[in-house]
């Protein structure tokens, strides 16, 4: 398939490597000079310097035969008219529009947009799922407010909770486990999952609980 | 008729400015409230500062029915997703978008929007001065 990304931040940036690795014509398009010189020698060929939400942009990456177009700025309004031109303009069968203020998330999808990813919303469904596991309450605005991350850590063999239930590791006040990466699978953690070599944990951290955390993992 | 008016840059402050003139109702909208300095004080001239992708904001400017939006911010792809955006929620029967990039001003048109593109009323006049000066 041929892909075209428009947006080179760390979302962007990431889908391309993961897109070429699995053998797609992938083209990405970052606007901000001072980032392309990186992405340049990361990607070679497969990268543009322009601004993706001009129609000359577009048409000189080829949106006329692209499979997929993927929006993944850091702007909702960006990522909309980008997929709203990728499809008017040169009929892609596909667009998929990242909404960053979850809010936006239902008025892209009614304006024509194919998919929306919202990692703000992703995130509390993962956590909703963790508070019906444990039946627990948790202050989802927090996320919102900012004072809060979400980090990944690789699970080190000698680590402390290795081999241990989720409900018998006592984590920092201020953290929370919002998924387990086994391979290719996400395990949504209840209390009854065992960590093992191999894993990924994806926590909910505060920041002031963040050093705690990866001492202890 | 009510009209709001997103932006009070230049083109948005003269806009309601004009339309007081012709009796209008004006609700207009910026996230600077230096920028309503331009503005006539006039019993019909409210003015909201605020993001308007604020819910509260929005129904606040949207509290009495619009017949019209108008959106004139400096960025073409915020007026032509706001645009959009409170057409669709707030069902205004008539929306004018500023996009100064010709092009997307013309795809849009064909999508059925009403933009205005600055750009081509310039060159639009040029050319019959030119032609007139010829």
């Amino acid at each position: 398939m041929y892909i075209i990304i428009v947006g080179g931040g760390k979302v962007g940036y990431n889908l391309a490597k993961l897109l070429l690795a699995e053998g797609h014509e992938v083209l990405l398009i970052e606007k901000d000079k001072t980032k392309t010189p990186g992405l340049a020698r990361e990607f070679g060929e497969s990268l543009m310097e322009g601004n993706g939400s001009r129609v000359s942009v577009l048409q000189e990456a080829g949106a006329n035969r692209a499979d997929v177009l993927v929006a993944v700025t850091g702007t909702d309004e960006d990522n909309l008219v980008i997929c709203q031109v990728a499809k008017a303009v040169f009929k892609c069968p596909r667009t998929i529009a990242r909404v960053n203020d979850p809010r936006n998330e239902s008025l892209l999808s009614s304006l024509g947009i194919d998919a929306t990813v919202s990692s703000t919303r992703l995130i509390d469904s993962l956590i909703e799922e963790q508070v019906k596991a444990e039946d627990m309450i948790i202050p989802l605005v927090t996320l919102r407010a900012g004072n809060v991350e979400i980090i990944e850590v690789d699970l080190s063999r000698s680590s402390g909770i290795m081999g241990k239930k989720i409900r018998e590791i006592h984590l920092p006040e201020g953290a929370i486990f919002i998924s387990i990466i086994r391979g290719d699978e996400v395990v949504i953690p209840k209390g009854d999952t065992e960590l093992i070599p191999g894993d990924k944990v994806v926590a909910l951290v505060k920041k002031e609980a963040e050093q705690a955390l990866r001492e202890m993992l | 008729m009510n009209i709001v008016i997103l932006g009070s840059g230049r083109l948005g402050s003269r806009l309601a400015n004009a339309l007081i003139q012709k009796g209008h109702k004006i609700v207009i909208v910026d996230a600077e409230e230096t920028k309503f300095k331009n503005l006539e004080e006039h019993e019909n001239i409210q003015r909201v500062s605020g993001n308007i992708f604020n819910e509260e904001t929005a129904d606040l400017v949207f509290s009495e029915k619009a017949d019209v939006f108008i959106t004139v911010t400096g960025s073409d792809n915020i007026n032509l997703m706001v645009a959009q955006a409170m057409q669709k929620k707030y069902k205004i029967p008539k929306v004018l978008i500023r996009v100064f990039d010709p092009t997307l001003s013309s795809v849009y048109r064909d999508l059925g929007l009403e933009t205005v593109c600055p750009t081509n009323f310039a060159l639009q006049e040029m050319l019959k001065m030119l032609e007139r000066g010829a």
